[in-house]
């Protein structure tokens, strides 16, 4: 047994030896040129799948640790994801709001009627349940006894009338003032007054008939009958009513004004036919 | 059958250390220093199954490193085919499977197969490639370290 292993060890040892040799001798061009190709051409792509393999481990730890870090960016995102979800229902609230208040706000004018918004430009302390001075005036399309209007919860309500119109400015007698009076009826639709200035923030419905019933907390609204100002805008709310007096026909309440005058610091000037583009324009 | 899972077997075991090889010496190589795998198998393999398979497989082991060098093309083939008839011999004489004459084995072949590659590259090209001492007194004793471990690790009842 040991003697055949030897003896074939023998003969594989010359071949391959002969082998060698002859590589070797030759010249690295030609048959051996061709030989080294062609173990090149089996051991190279081991070679190079080896190589891929290699750098997909290298990578390994680090994709490991950006599949981590994606991991938790990704829930951080989720939350983020949630919390503008959130706040995405609350921008369209608070557009929907928007549009509403912007429906209020903007006047349903009457026919021949255009919303003209300025800002009060001065105001006497002194007087600041009479008159005050906004910024618009003839060159906006503003004339005498034009209504003036203010933002309330309700929409747009009486403030008071022009009374005084310059180039650029008006003044504005408010609805408080002694001499300011306006045709109204309470909310109930069927009985008509007469809503006057006190001089002191205060109004006074009068002339009411006296069949008339005004609850407190009833609306006030102008009347479609009163002359200068558009019917159906609310003037106030009804806080008290005055005890009948046997002597007189007709009852009165005490009416708490839709728009705090004093502190107003844009109102709606209501002028006929188109707003003037200059001002905030016409908000329907 | 046999024959078929021979085939397999040996074919396996090529690609495999030639793969090991390229991969240890490529990207584990503290220092530049890295085994001759294919060395510490074809000697392996001459002290357990005899010189003709060792021989078979240094040949074309030998030929896969030459496919990576420049010139000598048959340098490797030739030295890994001497050491593998060695080796054989070798095994006649003593018990070389176990690890120490394995580890033993190993080094003495590793500074043979310097030497014998720089007497090839001196006769052929008239130039004495010279591997440097600190590859010649190293790299001999790692070779062994590996014929150790893979000693020590190879299945008992199976042939390598």
């Amino acid at each position: 047994m040991m003697q055949r292993e030897a003896k074939i060890s023998n003969y594989f040892l010359a071949a391959y030896c002969v082998v060698c040799l002859l590589l070797l001798s030759l010249p690295l061009s030609g048959p051996v040129q061709t030989l080294k190709a062609g173990v090149a051409y089996l051991v190279d792509p081991a070679i190079f799948a080896g190589e891929n393999a290699q750098e997909r481990v290298a990578q390994l730890p680090g994709r490991i640790r950006d599949l981590i870090m994606a991991d938790q960016e990704n829930q951080i995102l989720r939350t983020q994801a949630r919390e503008s979800l959130l706040l995405e229902d609350n921008l369209r609230q608070l557009s929907l709001e928007n549009q509403r208040l912007r429906a209020l706000l903007g006047l349903k004018a009457p026919r021949g009627w255009s919303p003209l918004w300025a800002r009060v430009m001065a105001r006497d302390p002194l007087n600041r349940y009479h008159s005050f001075l906004v910024d618009v005036g003839r060159g906006d399309g503003v004339a005498v006894d034009d209504p003036v209007l203010g933002p309330s919860p309700r929409g747009l309500a009486i403030v008071g009338r022009v009374v005084e119109v310059r180039s650029r400015a008006s003044t504005v007698l408010l609805l408080t003032d002694e001499l300011s009076a306006v045709a109204a009826d309470i909310s109930s639709g069927t009985v008509e007054g007469l809503v006057q200035g006190q001089g002191n923030g205060e109004l006074l419905l009068d002339y009411l008939p006296p069949g008339a019933k005004p609850q407190e907390g009833e609306t006030v609204y102008t009347s479609p009958t009163s002359a200068v100002f558009p019917g159906n805008l609310p003037v106030g709310t009804v806080i008290a009513v005055r005890p009948e007096d046997p002597f007189l026909a007709v009852k009165s309440a005490e009416v708490r004004p839709e728009v705090a005058a004093a502190a107003l610091a844009d109102v709606a000037v209501l002028i006929r036919g188109a707003a003037h583009p200059a001002k905030f324009g016409a908000v329907q | 059958m046999k024959a078929l899972r021979a085939i397999v077997r040996t074919a396996g075991l090529f690609l495999g250390a030639a793969m090991l090889q390229w991969l240890w010496s490529t990207h584990f190589a503290p220092y530049g220093l890295a085994p001759q795998l294919l060395l510490v198998l074809t000697v392996a393999e001459a002290s357990r199954r005899g010189a003709p398979s060792a021989m078979a497989l240094g040949f074309f082991w030998g030929l896969f490193l030459d496919s990576m060098g420049a010139r000598l093309f048959g340098a490797n083939a030739l030295a890994m085919v001497l050491l593998a008839y060695g080796a054989g011999l070798v095994r006649h004489q003593m018990d070389s499977g176990e690890a120490a004459p394995q580890a033993v084995i190993s080094i003495v072949a590793s500074w043979g197969y310097f030497l014998l590659l720089s007497l090839v590259s001196w006769i052929f090209t008239q130039r004495f490639s010279w591997v440097g001492w600190t590859d010649f007194l190293l790299l001999p004793f790692y070779n062994g370290l590996i014929a150790a471990a893979l000693a020590i690790l190879r299945p008992r009842r199976r042939a390598w």
